[in-house]
Order: C-alpha cells, then sequence, then structure tokens
C-alpha cells in the first residue's frame, strides 16, 4: 500500500523553523547527479529529501537521467568514446542504456570539488532498492519527470511505469511527483487514483524547453509577473499542484509569500551558496530548498 | 483620474512637472530585500529587477498630489511639509492600474534628493487573479534624486 502522508500538512507546520532541504539530483555538488553512488550516499547522509529525475527507456523503463538524451557532458560510451549527440533515452532499451554508456566519470567545470564515480545509468528499480535499503522513513523523495513532448515517450507511459513501480514497492517515505507540464501531473494523479492512492504534485516553474534560450523564457516570464498575467496561487491552481517549484532567480518574493498563505507549498532552486541557502531558510517564504549542496545548510 | 488631473490643470494652469525620479522606489519597496546583498542573483536579473522599479514621479497641479509610474507599479501620492524638508507621504499603489496596495511613510529633503522611509501594505492581488484577502506589510527605502517641485 502506498503511503502517501500529506506533505502539505508537513510544510505548513509552522513552528518548523527552517525549510526541508532536498538534494538536488542526488546532491549534484558532492557526487554524480542521478547516480548509484550519489542516491546511496545522499540516503545515508540523512538529507531531508533527495530529489531525482526520471526519464523512460524504449522498453518503459525509468530510469535516473536529467535530459531526454543521454548527456553528452556528464557521459561517455562504455568504451570511453564520445557520446553521439541526440542518442535519446525513448529510443534504447534498459540494457542497451546500460552496456552502451558510462556517466559520472567525467569532470564538471560546474562542480570540480564533486567526487568522479564512473557507473552505469542508474534504474529507478534501483534506486527503490535503495531506499528499501538506507532510507530514513521521513526522507522525502521527489521524482522529477523529464517528459518532454517530441523527445520522450507520453506522460501516460511515464505515469503507469513509475506509480506502479512505487505502489509495488510499498515504502514508506513520502513521495512527490514534479514536472514543468501541467499535464504530466494531472495523468500521475489520474494513474495514483486507479490504485487508490493520492499523490502530491509540484509544478516546476518557469518552464524551461529543451533547446529553448533561459534568457528570452525568463524575460518573458519577468514580463508576464509584471503584467500580472501569471499568478503563482492561480498556477498551483489551473495545474491541480500542491506545490509550485519556483527557480529562485526569478522568484517574485512577496507573490510567493502570498501563494503560501494561500496553502501552496513553495519550494526553491537550486541556490547553492550556503549564506545564500541560510538566508533563504530565515528570511523566505520556502518549504523546501533544492540544492547541489544540501549539507551545507546547519 | 487622468481625466481630472488634466482637467484640474487646464483650470489651474499649473503645468505637471517632473518632482523627481526614484532610483530606488518605495513602493513596491521589494527591490532591496529581494535582490539586495547576500543575495547573489545574476547581474542579468538584478539588473531588470532595478530597472522595473525606478520610478519618475511628477507632481500634479493639484497640490501636494503627485503621481509616480514604473514598470512594477503606478502610484498616486499625497505628500505634505511637516517641518523643513520633512514631511509625510501616503500613497495608493497599482500594478497596470489594478489597485495593489497603499503606502504611509515619511520623507526628507536634502536639496535635490530625496529619503523615504514608509510601510507599505501589499495585496496579492494580479490582473489573474484580483483577489484582496491576503495582505502583507514590507518596509519601503526610497531614495529619488530632483529638485522639489511642490511650492512648499
Amino acid at each position: 500500500m502506498l503511503r502517501l502522508a500529506p506533505l502539505l500538512a508537513l510544510l505548513a507546520c509552522a513552528d518548523r523553523p527552517t525549510p526541508l532541504v532536498e538534494a538536488h539530483r542526488t546532491g549534484a555538488g558532492y557526487w554524480p547527479e542521478n547516480s548509484e553512488y550519489g542516491t546511496e550516499a545522499a540516503l545515508v547522509a540523512g538529507f531531508d529529501g533527495i530529489e531525482v529525475d526520471l526519464v523512460l527507456t524504449r522498453d518503459l523503463v525509468p530510469v535516473l537521467h536529467h535530459d531526454p538524451a543521454i548527456s553528452t557532458e556528464h557521459c561517455t560510451t562504455a568504451d570511453g568514446g564520445k557520446v553521439p549527440k541526440d542518442t535519446l533515452i525513448r529510443d534504447l532499451t534498459l540494457e542497451e542504456v546500460q552496456e552502451g554508456y558510462r556517466c559520472g566519470g567525467v569532470p564538471l567545470e560546474a562542480f570540480p570539488q564533486a567526487l568522479v564515480v564512473e557507473e552505469p545509468i542508474l534504474s529507478f528499480d534501483r534506486m527503490l532498492e535503495l531506499i528499501r535499503e538506507h532510507g530514513r522513513a521521513d526522507t522525502l523523495i521527489h521524482l522529477d519527470i523529464k517528459q518532454e513532448p517530441g523527445l520522450t515517450l507520453p506522460p501516460q507511459a511515464f505515469a503507469e511505469a513509475i506509480v506502479g513501480r512505487w505502489v509495488a514497492a510499498d515504502l514508506s517515505q513520502r513521495v512527490h511527483v514534479s514536472s514543468n507540464l501541467p499535464d504530466v501531473l494531472q495523468t500521475f494523479r489520474r494513474e495514483a487514483s486507479l490504485y487508490g492512492v493520492s499523490i502530491e504534485t509540484t509544478l516546476i516553474w518557469p518552464r524551461f524547453p529543451v533547446g529553448a534560450s533561459t534568457s528570452q523564457v525568463a524575460l518573458r516570464r519577468e514580463g508576464a509577473l509584471l503584467a500580472g498575467t501569471e499568478d503563482y496561487v492561480k498556477l498551483a491552481e489551473a495545474s491541480g499542484a500542491d506545490h509550485l517549484a519556483i527557480n529562485w532567480e526569478l522568484v517574485d518574493k512577496h507573490l510567493a509569500a502570498v501563494a503560501q498563505r494561500e496553502g501552496v507549498g513553495i519550494m526553491l532552486w537550486t541556490p547553492n551558496d550556503a549564506a545564500l541557502l541560510d538566508k533563504l531558510a530565515r528570511r523566505w517564504p520556502a518549504d523546501v530548498l533544492i540544492t547541489d549542496f544540501p549539507g551545507e545548510l546547519p | 483620474m487622468i481625466a481630472l488631473l488634466l482637467a484640474l490643470g487646464t483650470a489651474t494652469a499649473e503645468p505637471f512637472r517632473l518632482d523627481r525620479v526614484d532610483v530606488l522606489s518605495e513602493d513596491p519597496g521589494t527591490f532591496w530585500g529581494e535582490v539586495g546583498p547576500g543575495l547573489p542573483r545574476s547581474t542579468t536579473v538584478t539588473g531588470i529587477r532595478f530597472v522595473e522599479q525606478v520610478k519618475p514621479v511628477i507632481a500634479t497641479p493639484v497640490d501636494g498630489l503627485l503621481v509616480g509610474a514604473s514598470l512594477a507599479t503606478q502610484s498616486v501620492y499625497y505628500e505634505r511639509p511637516v517641518w523643513k524638508g520633512v514631511g509625510l507621504t501616503t500613497g495608493i499603489q497599482t500594478r497596470l492600474l489594478l489597485p495593489r496596495g497603499a503606502l504611509l511613510g515619511g520623507h526628507v529633503r536634502f536639496g535635490r534628493v530625496r529619503l523615504g522611509l514608509s510601510a507599505n501594505l501589499l495585496s496579492g492581488a494580479t490582473w489573474a487573479r484580483p483577489d484582496w484577502t491576503i495582505w502583507r506589510v514590507t518596509p519601503g527605502i526610497g531614495l529619488g534624486v530632483g529638485r522639489r517641485a511642490a511650492p512648499w
């Protein structure tokens, strides 16, 4: 039986001095993102939450990966060669993904201090085993669904593969599902209801489509906030989401505070500086901070 | 309201005059708290948020009544002198003319520099969600530059 404790009740807890801190992509500042090493290490470290990205293979197996295509930055072919551009995971079976490629073995400019550990791409099934082996009962599991129209399999395939596995695993941890597409969240809620459970969902804002200019996206969203045509409460209501995960650089603090008081959980991604995390935790309307350095906040 | 001000301007034959440019606008007054020191946002975001709130303020022909407009807010103020360069300010704030909040505070002028300190009562209303049930009080620190247009 899937036990999905109402995250909102926890998030709204008035006497909680600081927000929960989630390990972004398992804690990409410390170890390879979305990796087996990182997942186990993050669970053992006992962070409040762990966030991972999920993409579906051709044979409908969810794997941990941030992009629809195998990352040319983080991964190599199994024999150490360069990953061809646009190698879509939806075109490969789990076996092909795991035997053909290795990720995490390439030092990253963004996180030079992070451990370099080369591994096959991690399956969601293995992640569930790791949660069972190492997870605290109160660890928040955040599944970010990387469904991208035209580049991945459709939302229904994601929902069936992921909700079914989560239910079958019968884990005690709280889980919530996020996406930057309202349709994906709706599909997951509908799928969960077939199992007789409810699932908490988080809308990620803003949406940066694959290949889009981040500056243009940010400017458009800023314009919409200024014009008042975009509103956090309205976004949550329209998508049916319980929470909003907002880029911390683009967030409008006042609107976030209003949304929080209206019962919308506010998550901020991805502040990475220790002093900044401390400030956001103490002074900003945030229920969850999603960071690559979850161990930096006292 | 604009028509009324224009009518008054015609009636009194007093022109509209630039009172100041608020480099830090008291309303919404959120720039310092959101983008200020200790918040390492990108230069682009900081720059955009700064430009959004820079507000020219115009003195109207009505004594003490001023209007200001930035990208972030459009406001009507009423200012009265208290003592020498010190005065009181009240105002109503809109965003694209949607009533959003009010302000009450004081200011002081040193030559061409105007410093203001106020409390902003801000609602969560937006055009997407015109709802005035939730209000927050935020501090506003204003820094304006310009020769006072009001006669006092």
